[in-house]
């Protein structure tokens, strides 16, 4: 009898739970399978989509200092990879000696007992979220090892950077001695436990590129900033505004009432 | 917005002046650029001819960018230029005052209107040199065309799914109750009292259908044994079901 690979997907962001709560931030974590059929994964009402984790994380305050800053940003990240070591125990068959190395069986769909086999195959989260899962620090890359001042270059395909390795980092975060601390501060990444380095897999592949964060409201949203800016500096700002409230009303596009100045909040069918 | 940006702006920037115009030029093939690579990067089939027009355009995208540096320009730069602002102005108070008996209204109108537009270029040049492109999300495009090739088409990576899901998993399980401080345990009780039983139903409902039928055995659900599991981690291991039983 065969085995049957279970890809786990793992989703998280941050919303906020402003409306009832105060101001709180959660960060859930999400479970889906990649054996699912494409039409049941988007679907809401099947529950493809589980919960599994809902960790409770700092908010923004910019009224503390720097000092006490890191210190909150380093007790978030141990809070995070002691609830993600409780939740990844199974697939880490390392640890696990009595779960038969990795395989569980499962009760499938159609009735029948399958002997499974769980890898964690990918993590979809927002670029800040990334970072914090793989203790780098702020604004690096998450899958390779470019330096802060080269990631605005164009990379050729034939000149890819160094993927990042996570033994590697695991190796020098125990060693904990002078240079070790040095060598790994200049690969921007952080001292400590991290669950990544402990489960099988290739954690610099997890992280996928999401469309919807990276262009849609990331890019999308900065290259409207760059227009509005430079027509400001050439002095063209009253054409551009004439023209982008002239545009006609086309199937989905909605008609514009206002300058890009006067919105305060674009909505996803806007940024489309 | 994507569909109709590179029109707006194409038409925005006609008739600039002959020192403009290869300014202007640049800014349109950029935003041509960027908005042709996130086209060609939503495609569902990709094969060698939309990925080549993803590097080119990119390619394009890294030549021209430097045209709208003054965006980038952040608060680290606007911080810097602040000393330079108060700077020129002290000196726009002193020109304004040796010399404001000599002035006429008119005249002082066209002074004052020059010293300001020779501050906010200052201002402007002491920004874009502070300014550069370094940020992740411009990096990360850099790695589309590899990903497309290992992994496949990046909507499949869509994040609108969990996205859905926290409206389903958190905000609908908070404001189910009245209390307002201890929500926590109310998305919790609110997931393993409600959504639980959803999923059950979903899973007897398919569990009823003929087993043959391989389309029907599609739509049942595992999410329920793997809520029930990792609810009790204890169980995981050996599960126990209610539903029909066949031994492997």
């Amino acid at each position: 009898m065969g085995d049957t690979l279970v890809p786990l997907i793992f989703m998280s962001d941050g919303p906020h739970l402003l409306k009832l709560a105060g101001h709180k931030k959660e960060w859930p974590v999400y479970l889906t399978i990649d054996n699912l059929y494409s039409k049941i994964h988007q679907m809401t009402s099947t529950h493809s989509v589980a919960m599994v984790a809902l960790v409770p994380i700092r908010i923004k305050n910019d009224n503390i200092s720097h000092k006490r800053l890191d210190e909150q940003w380093e007790t978030t990240r141990e809070v995070l990879n002691a609830v993600l070591w409780l939740l990844l125990q199974p697939p880490t068959f390392k640890h696990n000696p009595s779960a038969e190395s990795g395989y569980y069986n499962v009760f499938c769909a159609d009735g029948n007992f399958r002997r499974c086999k769980p890898v964690v195959a990918a993590w979809l989260a927002g670029c800040p979220e990334d970072g914090n899962l793989h203790h780098l620090e702020r604004h690096v890359c998450f899958c390779c090892e470019c330096s802060k001042n080269e990631l605005g270059d164009h990379v050729p395909p034939y000149k890819q950077h160094r993927q990042q390795d996570h033994n590697l980092y695991q190796m020098l975060s125990d060693a904990n001695s002078t240079q070790a601390n040095a060598e790994l501060s200049s690969r921007h990444v952080h001292r400590g436990f991290n669950v990544f380095q402990h489960i099988p897999c290739s954690a610099s592949d997890l992280a996928k590129p999401d469309l919807l964060h990276t262009t849609q409201i990331g890019m999308l949203d900065h290259l409207q900033m760059w227009i509005f800016q430079f027509m400001r500096m050439h002095k063209w700002l009253d054409k551009y505004n004439a023209m982008w409230l002239s545009m006609p009303t086309y199937h989905d596009l909605t008609p514009k009432h206002k300058s890009y100045e006067e919105v305060s909040q674009w909505n996803g069918k806007e940024m489309n | 917005m994507s569909q109709y940006l590179l029109g707006v702006i194409t038409q925005s920037l006609r008739g600039g002046s002959p020192t403009q115009c290869p300014i202007f030029n640049h800014a349109i093939e950029c935003t041509q650029a960027l908005l042709e690579s996130y086209m060609y990067a939503r495609y569902e089939f990709h094969d060698d001819a939309p990925l080549n027009y993803i590097e080119d355009a990119l390619h394009r995208f890294h030549t021209f960018q430097d045209v709208f540096i003054l965006g980038r320009a952040g608060k680290k730069a606007q911080a810097k230029a602040n000393p330079l602002k108060t700077e020129l102005v002290k000196k726009r108070m002193v020109d304004k005052e040796r010399n404001a008996e000599d002035w006429t209204a008119s005249k002082k109108r066209r002074e004052m209107n020059r010293w300001r537009d020779y501050i906010s270029h200052k201002i402007d040049v002491s920004k874009e040199l502070d300014a550069n492109f370094n940020c992740p999300k411009i990096h990360v495009m850099s790695y589309w065309v590899e990903q497309i090739r290992r992994y496949g088409a990046l909507q499949q990576y869509s994040p609108d799914r969990h996205e859905q899901a926290n409206k389903m998993n958190v905000k609908d399980g908070r404001n189910a109750f009245n209390h307002n401080l201890n929500y926590l345990l109310q998305v919790i009780t609110f997931l393993r009292h409600i959504l639980c039983f959803e999923v059950r139903e979903l899973n007897l409902e398919a569990l009823a259908q003929p087993r043959e039928d391989s389309a029907a055995a599609c739509k049942v659900l595992p999410s329920g044994a793997d809520l029930a599991a990792t609810l009790i981690p204890q169980l995981y291991a050996k599960p126990e079901f209610m539903g029909p039983q066949k031994p492997p």
